[in-house]
């Protein structure tokens, strides 16, 4: 059954983004029946790259055996989590994107942010890092 | 995923790169477009067509590749890029040095 809130651990090595590429598409699928119709592409690249992003920034920094990734549709409101139990991030979540330098690295996190509606990064008490992704669908006619 | 590299002229090739370049893939696609430009091919098409996903770690690999054909003369253009790539290149503002076009044949009239 399609399911509008998924949740799964995934080991944070480079392989998970497999799974993530599936969660994604099962949820969408999901989405569009909850819906009664197709989200249009910008919404769905935009929550993939962002959630790519986010999940390669843990599977290389955040020293973690796995994270925890989870999708959830509010109403119109689409939310991504992810929860590891890494080392904090005390990068830039805020990072800037210039074509002009010609970097060949750390725009992940800035891309991540350009199609979401919210982007979001804390240190929990438990001492895991959670990110949150948020996208607003537009409202179906 | 795979790159497979075809020799159009002395300086010309198109590299033809199939699946998905993101954080597994990415070191290697980047590895065999230098190699292509290291043997003397300055002026590259990449052929995107059969890219359903590209993430940064791709496009870093397409900005290495395009320094690399610049430093050595030539140049780097993109051929056939998808709906998701597209969406990345415009969202990053690459397609700005990521110059597309419509088909192969389109970026190789580019170098003639």
């Amino acid at each position: 059954m399609l399911a509008t809130n998924e949740s799964r651990t995934l080991p944070a090595r480079p392989e998970a983004l497999e799974a993530l590429h599936e969660m994604l598409d099962r949820f969408w699928s999901a989405v569009e029946s909850a819906r009664g119709g197709p989200v249009s592409p910008n919404p769905r690249h935009g929550l993939a790259i962002a959630a790519a992003e986010v999940a390669a920034n843990i599977i290389r920094y955040a020293q973690a055996d796995s994270f925890e990734f989870s999708l959830t549709l509010h109403g119109n409101t689409v939310e991504a989590r992810f929860i590891d139990a890494g080392v904090p991030f005390l990068g830039v979540a805020d990072g800037h994107l210039d074509p002009e330098l010609l970097a060949e690295g750390g725009m992940g996190l800035a891309l991540a942010k350009r199609g979401l509606d919210s982007f979001g990064y804390q240190r929990l008490a438990n001492q895991t890092n959670c990110w949150t992704l948020v996208l607003l669908l537009p409202v179906p006619t | 995923m795979s790159v497979h590299v075809e020799e159009r002229s002395p300086r010309t090739a198109v590299a033809v790169v199939d699946g998905r370049l993101d954080l597994l893939t990415a070191s290697d696609v980047k590895r065999q477009l230098q190699e292509a430009v290291a043997s003397g091919l300055h002026r590259l098409v990449v052929d995107l067509h059969g890219v359903p996903f590209i993430d940064s770690s791709g496009l870093g690999a397409l900005i290495g590749a395009l320094k690399a054909t610049r430093v050595a003369g030539g140049d780097l253009r993109i051929a056939r890029p998808g709906e998701q790539v597209r969406y990345v290149l415009e969202i990053s503002m690459l397609d700005r040095v990521l110059v597309c076009h419509p088909t192969v044949e389109e970026a190789l009239a580019r170098y003639e």
